[in-house]
Parts: C-alpha cells; structure tokens; sequence
C-alpha cells in the first residue's frame, strides 16, 4: 500500500512527528554549535586574538546553555504533544536571533558566522516543508549579501574583497546542501513515525475486524452447547447473529473505503436520498430485530441527491448501524432528513452510551492513532471517519454531539447539487 | 463453593454470550462496562476470577491492571481480548495476568475448559 495516500497517518502523527523533529533538532544544536565553538575559538588563538577566542567562548557556552533549557521543555513536554509547535517556533525564532545577533557582531563578513544560519534553516524545514527550507536557505543568502552590501555601503567595517568571495560563492551552495541533508534527515524521522503510526492503525483496524467474528464464534457455540442440552428457543442467538454479520459487511466496507481511490464527480449520479435513507433504516432495523425502535422524519416526495450513492448509503448504514449498536433495545433511534436550499441536512440521534465528543475531533483527524491504542472510544472508529470522509467528498460536513451515558447525535450537511 | 466472576466487557453481544455460558456453569458473575466500574466492583468483593477486556471506555483494561495492584492471592487475573499486540501482551503479563486469551480463539465453552483448569 502507498503510504502517502493515507492522511489520516500523516495528520495523526504531526504533533508526534514535531515531537520527534524538535528532540533532533536540539541534538543537532549540540553538535553543530559545540563544533563550531570549537573551530572559531582555535583558529583565534591560532592568531593570537584571545578576546575574540573569549567571546566565541560565551556566545556558544550561552547558545548550548539556552540549549539546555529547550532539552528540558522538550523532556518535560513528551507527554502533551500540543505543545510541539511551540517548542518548534521556539527554536526557530532563537536560531535567527542567534545568527543575526552574531552576523551583526562579526560584521556580517566572516565566513564561519555566515554558517549559524544553517540553525534557523533546519529549525524552518522542521517545522515547515521542504520548500520553506529552500527558501528560507535562499533568504538567508540573500540577507548575508545585503549585510555585506549594507556593511560595504556604510563603511563600518574594513572588508577583505578577496576573502569575501569565497562564502559569497559558496554560501547558497553550501547552504542547499545542508537543506538536502536535513530534509533526508527529517524524512527518515517522519517514515519511523509513520510506519509506526501504520502499525497501529493496523493493529485496531485487526482488533475492529475481529469483533463480530468473535461475536459470531461465541454466538455458534452458545447455539451448539445450548442445541445438546435440548434447548429450542434459538431465536435470541439467531438475532445477534443477524446484526453481528450486517456489522461485518459494513465493516469490511468501511475497510475498503479506506482503501479504495476517490470516486471522480464525472462518475456520479442523481438518486433518490429519501428512498435511500429509508431502505438502509429498513436493513439495520431487521438486522437488528428493533425496526419499531427507528423513527424516520422525512419529506412526502424524492429529494434528489447528486453523490456517489454506494459511498452515502455506507455513510448512513455507519451512522444507523452505531446508534443502535450503542443504545438498548426499546430506546428510539431517530433519522431525519430535510431539504435546505441547495442541501440536505441529515440527522441521526440516539439514548445510547454516548461518548467524549473532544475525542472524536482528535480521532476523526487521526484516527485515534496513538502509541498504545489501547482504549476504545465507543462509537469513533472507523466508520465515523469513513463517513466523515464521505460527508467531506460531497462538499458537506458532519458534526458530533454526544454526552457520555446521555446520547448523541450526528448532524450531516449534503450538497445536492452537482458542483 | 461457587466460584465469583467479574467480566469486565463493554460489548453486550459477549457480555451476554460469556455472561451467561459462565452462569449456566454455575459460576456466579458480574458484568461491568468500564474499567472504572470494575475497580468500584473490586474492592467491594473478592472474585476467583477477574476476565478484562483490553480495549475499554474511559480506564482502558491496562489502566484497571495499574490501578488493580492490590489483589487478593487468590484472584486471578485472565485478559480476555481481540487485540493481540505483542507489546501489549508483554505489558499486560508484567501487570501480573495469570493468561492473555483471545476471544476469537476461546469460545465461552473454551474458556469454561481454561477456567476449570486453575488450582
């Protein structure tokens, strides 16, 4: 499977992605500053300039000690990824105070002062993309050219031409090198954490898969021991045998949408959503044995719906398929549709367990990937991403309110038209 | 002696299954949701046996083992779950289980064969 296509990995594990890229971007300050330190200090002692060795010495030795104050946030944070972009920013902005603060100092027309832009470049890249590195790699260029330009222009410093050539040449070269380097380095990162993140994903999607499968072992050996004693009344198993295997075949489809190609609108085609809403309610309630528990509020006449029929019956089997699933027999399960210019809004609401709305925000965008998957919101897995998907591919929108203990209801908007 | 069960399962479907297979075996079970109803259930009475669902609202099965610690000798711990991960598995046998059962690969029957087993 291609990776890349499944965003619900990438979006899931940003936060964690920056995470990791802020934790290595800290390494590569220790290292880079440390060394650099190390080379501008020897080669003023080298020439006997033991003031700028003793300044060379307090800028870094001040530089790795902020360093160490972001190594404890970082630390200290792990465990509250929201604060990622933060410490990203952070870095960011302290990396370009470095680099211009030191640039002014030196002058701007020292080599070895030029190379402290590479910190803000590789800050940007993390936090940003591959094009904000190039272009930041490009504006830091540009911004040494002009502050020697600025520095020439002014006179504030007597400036060896011939040496200057040198880092005027190289410096973008060097520059997008050191850019290539940190994308492949931040690339790495990111395919760790994303093929960890596809591990996950399948692992619930196998534990998902499992359910009604084990439902239906348990359901055929209740049916066998029960058989041997010479019980008859098998109507009961007969009927969580029922919604248990209408579960499967929406879950496989789920599964599938997940994985299928997006349908092109050239292929789409005008329905009845009335008709189809109804008669996926008729499915779920037999499948259920509680069609008397489904209450449908809809208009007399056809609303005419432009989509991809297949995926927005699969959308409604979800919503239906979970409110029932989650509420008790005997509690309503109520489905409205109603025409509002030029879409529909959908409403399903059930009595059942509810659950936490917030996460259904994190989990819709991620798909409640997470380091150890291990607790289960009832209700968001992945038929409600699937059909927030759908609702999304079809111009719309679909909202979640639900209470634990309470209920919940799910809110669709649908563009009819052909757009 | 009777012997007392606690099935921690939010699924009704195996809650049921389970549930009732255990009492027509003359166990005597309680049935909870979460993993915050169980730690209520377990330090109001002692079970023989505690059967967790890994994957729960609110405390997740992981969670009730943490926060289980302090267990009576004779209870014994048996995960009862579909979802097989080896790290999981590993932390969960660190936590003190006794077993890590899949449900797709123990039947209610099945499981009543395992359960006879235990001393």
């Amino acid at each position: 499977m291609d990776l890349s296509r499944y965003r619900i990995i990438n979006e899931g594990q940003h936060r964690e992605a920056l995470q990791k890229h802020n934790a290595l971007l800290i390494l590569i300050r220790w290292g880079y500053i440390s060394l650099l330190t190390l080379v501008a200090c020897s080669s003023a002692l080298l020439t006997n300039n033991t003031d700028a060795a003793r300044d060379y010495v307090v800028i870094g030795a001040t530089v790795l000690f902020i360093n160490g104050l972001f190594f404890l946030v970082e630390r200290t944070t792990r465990s509250r990824p929201y604060l990622a972009p933060g410490i990203a920013i952070s870095q960011l902005v302290f990396d370009l105070l470095v680099a211009s603060f030191v640039t002014y100092n030196q002058g701007g027309i020292q080599a070895r002062t030029t190379l402290l832009f590479a910190l803000p470049i590789v800050s940007a890249g993390i936090l940003f993309s591959r094009r904000t590195v190039y272009f930041t790699a490009i504006a830091g260029g540009v911004g040494y050219i002009g502050s020697v330009v600025i520095v020439a222009l002014t006179k504030t410093r007597q400036i060896d031409w011939l040496m200057l050539l040198i880092p005027v040449c190289f410096y973008p070269a060097v520059m997008f090198i050191l850019a290539k380097i940190l994308m492949y380095l931040v690339e790495y990162n990111t395919s760790n954490t994303r093929e960890e993140a596809y591990d996950n994903f399948l692992s619930l999607l196998t534990h998902q898969l499992k359910h009604p499968a084990s439902a239906a072992a348990a359901i055929i050996d209740v049916l066998d021991s029960d058989q041997k004693a010479g019980k008859t009344d098998l109507k009961r198993y007969v009927n969580m045998l029922k919604s248990e295997n209408q579960r499967l075949i929406i879950l496989i489809n789920n599964v599938l949408e997940t994985v299928s190609p997006k349908t092109s609108k050239e292929d789409w085609l005008e329905f009845d959503l009335n008709e189809e809403v109804r008669q996926v309610s008729q499915l779920i309630g037999q499948a259920y044995e509680r069609e008397a528990d489904l209450k449908l509020t809809t208009p007399e006449g056809p609303i005419p719906m432009h989509g991809d029929k297949s995926k927005l019956r699969l959308m409604f089997e979800n919503l239906i398929d979970n409110a029932l699933h989650y509420s008790d027999e005997g509690v309503t399960v109520e489905i409205s549709l109603r025409p509002v210019n030029d879409h529909v809004i959908c409403v399903v609401q059930d009595k059942g367990k509810g659950f936490d709305a917030e996460k259904f925000q994190s989990h819709v965008k991620r798909f409640s990937i997470e380091e150890h998957p291990t607790e289960e919101v009832s209700g968001v897995g992945l038929g409600l991403y699937v059909s927030y998907k759908i609702a999304q591919e079809h111009n719309g929108n679909l909202k979640v309110m639900s209470i634990p203990g309470t209920g919940t209801q799910v809110v669709i908007m649908l563009n009819k038209e052909r757009t | 002696m009777t012997k007392r069960i606690l099935l921690i399962e939010d699924f009704p479907v195996i809650q049921t299954l389970y549930g009732d297979a255990l009492r027509n075996h003359n166990y005597d079970v309680d049935v909870v949701g979460d993993g915050a109803e169980a730690l209520v259930k377990v330090a109001e009475q002692t079970y023989d046996f505690v059967l967790v669902d890994l994957l729960l609202p609110h405390v997740n099965g992981i969670q009730f083992l943490e926060k289980f610690t302090q267990r009576p000798a004779e209870t014994k711990v048996i995960i009862l779950t579909d979802f097989s991960e080896p790290k999981t598995e590993k932390q969960a046998h660190e936590l003190g289980i006794s077993a890590y059962l899949i449900k797709a690969e123990n039947t209610p029957s099945e499981l009543i064969e395992k359960l006879e087993k235990f001393k």
